[in-house]
């Protein structure tokens, strides 16, 4: 009886660490924040000042523009990866990937794209990017 | 046993009523569509579900949202002009217009609620899924 509750606990706190793991890499997740200025006139391309954000800088309507986000599986384990867009610019920003696998130590360059319709208004569209990643025990 | 029978024969009703009795209700055998693009951005977004209603014995005017046959499949796109015969349409989020298509061509238009385009968000990614090359662009 002694044995059986004392495996009932240590299955809870496995379950318990595992919940805490998982929550814990949803929160750190890496957060990107894309933004891009719609500007009036044609073939416009403003420059883009850092890489730390997925700054488009100034675009026109009709214009394309890249940027890309550097990748590195430190963990020691393989480790699943999911791109979430969200806000107003998600609907227009592209992601080469969204859904794939880092095996430890592999490195994967993620190319967003962006191109502005003729329907978007001059204006500042933001999107948040998050890279989650969960260990992929199998 | 007999209550799963009759779950099923409810479900496959349902399958095959809804959709036959909509084509009829909006006279078109189009009734509903997914949107599989962005070029209608952000009047129409990539994986809504759209309604049709036929154009048969209706006029057809410039800024209306009309679902054409075209050798691609299916294409939702605004009138911007009507020559004779045929309309010229473009998508909202295209800066060029499309090349003139045969208004006997035109299957339906979009159903409105408000002025604006009745749209189901999401739902239409259902049917993108099964019905993959055949859904409006």
């Amino acid at each position: 009886m002694p044995m059986q509750k004392t495996l009932k606990i240590l299955g809870y706190l496995v379950l318990v660490l595992i919940v805490f793991f998982v929550a814990l890499e949803i929160f750190q997740a890496p957060k990107f924040e894309a933004v891009v200025n719609v500007v009036d006139g044609e073939s416009k391309v403003g420059i883009n000042p850092t890489t730390e954000r997925l700054d488009f800088g100034d675009l026109s309507r009709g214009s394309t523009a890249v940027r890309f986000v550097d990748l590195k599986n430190e963990s020691g384990f393989k480790t699943w990866m999911y791109v979430r867009k969200t806000g107003e610019l998600a609907e227009l920003l592209e992601v080469s990937e969204g859904k794939f696998s880092l095996t430890p130590g592999q490195e994967k360059r993620l190319e967003f794209s962006l191109r502005i319709p003729a329907s978007a208004e001059t204006r500042v569209y933001t999107a948040s990017v998050r890279i989650w990643r969960l260990p992929q025990p199998l | 046993m007999r209550k799963f029978a009759l779950y099923l024969i409810i479900i496959v009703g349902i399958s095959y009523l809804v959709p036959r009795a909509l084509a009829k209700i909006l006279d078109t055998p189009y009734p509903i569509a997914a949107v599989t693009s962005s070029s209608m951005w952000p009047t129409l977004k990539e994986g809504d579900l759209i309604f049709i209603r036929g154009t048969r014995g209706t006029e057809l005017k410039e800024g209306e949202i009309v679902v054409y046959r075209n050798e691609k499949g299916f294409t939702i796109h605004r009138i911007v002009k009507l020559q004779g015969d045929r309309v010229v349409t473009k998508g909202d989020a295209n800066l060029r217009e499309d090349n003139p298509v045969e208004t006997s061509d035109v299957i339906g238009k979009t159903i409105t609620l408000k002025g604006k385009p009745l749209r189901f968000p999401y739902l239409g990614k259902i049917s993108m899924r099964f019905n993959k090359g055949t859904n409006p662009q």
